[in-house]
């Protein structure tokens, strides 16, 4: 699904008023993975949170497929608009209050009389998608280790059958084999179930190499976007806006401008260190 | 050494699942303890016991106090603490009340509490956020508070439960460079329990607890190199310290680097 932001603004309503998101336009690429960076307090929760309606800009308009999302007018369909775009909140398993798990990943699509004469197979395939079996199904959901809990809180979105994926911090407080265990689930819904993923993350050491889409923000303004070349071409720039970059990225700077010599995008210390071999 | 945590023979079973079997384990004063593990391997259950949250069985003693209902506030004041989410711990409605209840509670007066909140508010430098609402700081901000709650008593032992991982990468490198600061100008006795090798470097001992057992205790730098072990717990190395090591294999460094310049400058000199 295509996500364009054209001339984006938010301010809050309240007392004091805050731009929190200001002028912003920029492209969400479909089918792929997008990573929205910046330090805390850059806008990147308004961001995500107005993609699916949950915030409306105070100017400007977001596309998303054909959903148009503008001023404080009502979103036309907004019960599709959310079906389409599913958010998963941090911590999302602190949200669980069903026995079983397929209690858990029914309950959304029940709430909605959603289509409920394919609810078993939804909730299997869903589970399917995010690498657990059937035999999980009557598990309780609390008593799953802190990585399946997480899959299980992913597949309760994903049954509904968004077409974009918002992960709000998806590796937070994971060990790291579920870290990355969570990373190549991440690749398998883009690649086989084409899902646009859009996620907001600090765990840039795990989701660096993944990304295909960045854009940064900073202060509620549009830093840069682009793909990773693009962003992480200028580390200064990055850190002078208190973003901290991937040590592999940070390393491979610090050796061009010693010497000039062709290292790029090398995303992982085994091509970091024949790249090196290939050099000295 | 002086030891301040011992623990003999501690036993713990959450129902049915055994947490504990004999474990034990000493920390000496003024060491700075990382303790690393996948997701259920006790870390945080430890550290419950430690402030007598849980109830094992066990021989544990804190500074030569051995832990019972007795001792339990005597010791808990030798403690400070900081968790994964800051948002569970604040009780004031600012910043400055909310450092201030720790003071409070152990009955110290008006004038010296100010003094004390002060002086902790310019060693971490929030003097600016002191009249702020907790809940609407940055989570950087709100650990940095929560670290300076946990400082404020003067604790013995300092214990960071996950505390970084909920927190923007800029932030934690400045709470690790004050804790360096902490750690080396008052000998206190550091923990921190953490699922990311990188945040160990600092420390100077690395335990890896994996089910309850502790696997490995050493030197970070030694643990580093226990190969078998880090793959088999799919722990991640620290980036320089995997670096030199597959760089080493090809006899291109003939060390562990931990700076990057460094190494740059051995390679291409």
């Amino acid at each position: 699904m295509e996500i364009e932001f054209k001339n984006v603004s938010y301010t809050y309503d309240s007392i004091e008023k805050k731009e929190v998101l200001k002028e912003i336009t920029t492209k969400i690429i479909k089918e792929k993975i997008n990573i929205i960076l910046g330090p805390s307090g850059s806008g990147k929760t308004t961001f995500i949170e107005l993609i699916n309606g949950l915030l409306l800009p105070s100017k400007g308009k977001i596309k998303v497929g054909n959903f148009i999302i503008g001023d404080k007018k009502k979103i036309k369909n907004i019960k599709q608009l959310r079906f389409d775009v599913g958010l998963v909140f941090q911590f999302p398993e602190e949200q669980f209050f069903k026995e079983t798990v397929k209690k858990e990943i029914a309950f959304g699509m029940e709430y909605f009389k959603y289509k409920l004469n394919v609810l078993d197979k939804r909730i299997i395939d869903s589970l399917k998608m995010v690498g657990l079996d059937e035999s999980y199904l009557n598990c309780n959901p609390l008593e799953l280790s802190d990585g399946e809990k997480r899959k299980v809180a992913i597949a309760s979105i994903l049954v509904f059958n968004p077409k974009v994926l918002i992960l709000d911090e998806p590796t937070v407080g994971l060990d790291n084999k579920s870290r990355k265990d969570l990373v190549r689930l991440i690749l398998r819904l883009k690649k086989h179930h084409k899902k646009t993923v859009i996620i907001v993350s600090h765990d840039l050491d795990v989701l660096y190499p993944i990304g295909d889409n960045y854009i940064v923000l900073s202060e509620g303004k549009l830093l840069k976007n682009g793909n990773r070349e693009e962003v992480f071409k200028n580390i200064r720039l990055l850190k002078k806006h208190n973003i901290v970059v991937p040590k592999i990225v940070e390393f491979i700077n610090r050796v061009k401008e010693k010497k000039d010599i062709k290292l790029g995008d090398e995303d992982n210390t085994r091509d970091l260190m024949k790249a090196i071999y290939r050099n000295v | 050494m002086k030891k301040i945590i011992e623990i003999k023979d501690l036993r713990y079973n959450y129902g049915t699942n055994v947490v504990f079997n004999g474990l034990n384990l000493d920390i000496n004063k003024g060491e700075w303890v990382s303790i690393v593990g996948p997701n259920g391997s006790g870390k945080t259950t430890l550290i419950k016991l430690i402030l007598g949250i849980l109830k094992g069985q066990n021989h544990i003693h804190i500074d030569n106090l051995k832990l019972n209902k007795k001792t339990l506030m005597e010791i808990r004041k030798k403690i400070g603490i900081v968790f994964q989410n800051p948002d569970n711990q604040f009780v004031g409605d600012t910043v400055k009340t909310d450092i201030a209840f720790s003071l409070e509670n152990i009955g110290l007066d008006k004038k010296e509490i100010n003094k004390r909140v002060d002086e902790i508010a310019s060693f971490l430098k929030i003097e600016n956020i002191l009249d702020k609402e907790p809940h609407l700081l940055s989570g950087g901000e709100k650990q940095k508070v929560a670290l300076a709650s946990a400082l404020v008593i003067n604790p013995k032992i300092l214990i960071l439960d996950e505390a970084f991982s909920m927190i923007d990468p800029y932030y934690k490198k400045d709470i690790l460079n004050i804790l360096k600061k902490i750690h080396r100008s008052k000998a206190l006795t550091i923990i921190t329990i953490t699922h990311d090798l990188e945040d160990t470097l600092l420390s100077n001992r690395l335990i890896i607890l994996d089910k309850g057992n502790i696997v490995i205790d050493g030197k970070p730098i030694d643990v580093f190199q226990q190969e078998k072990i880090i793959e088999q717990l799919e722990l991640d190395l620290p980036f320089m310290v995997d670096l030199s090591l597959k760089l080493k294999f090809y006899n291109l460094v003939d060390k562990i680097y931990f700076s990057t310049n460094e190494m740059v400058n051995h390679l291409w000199k």
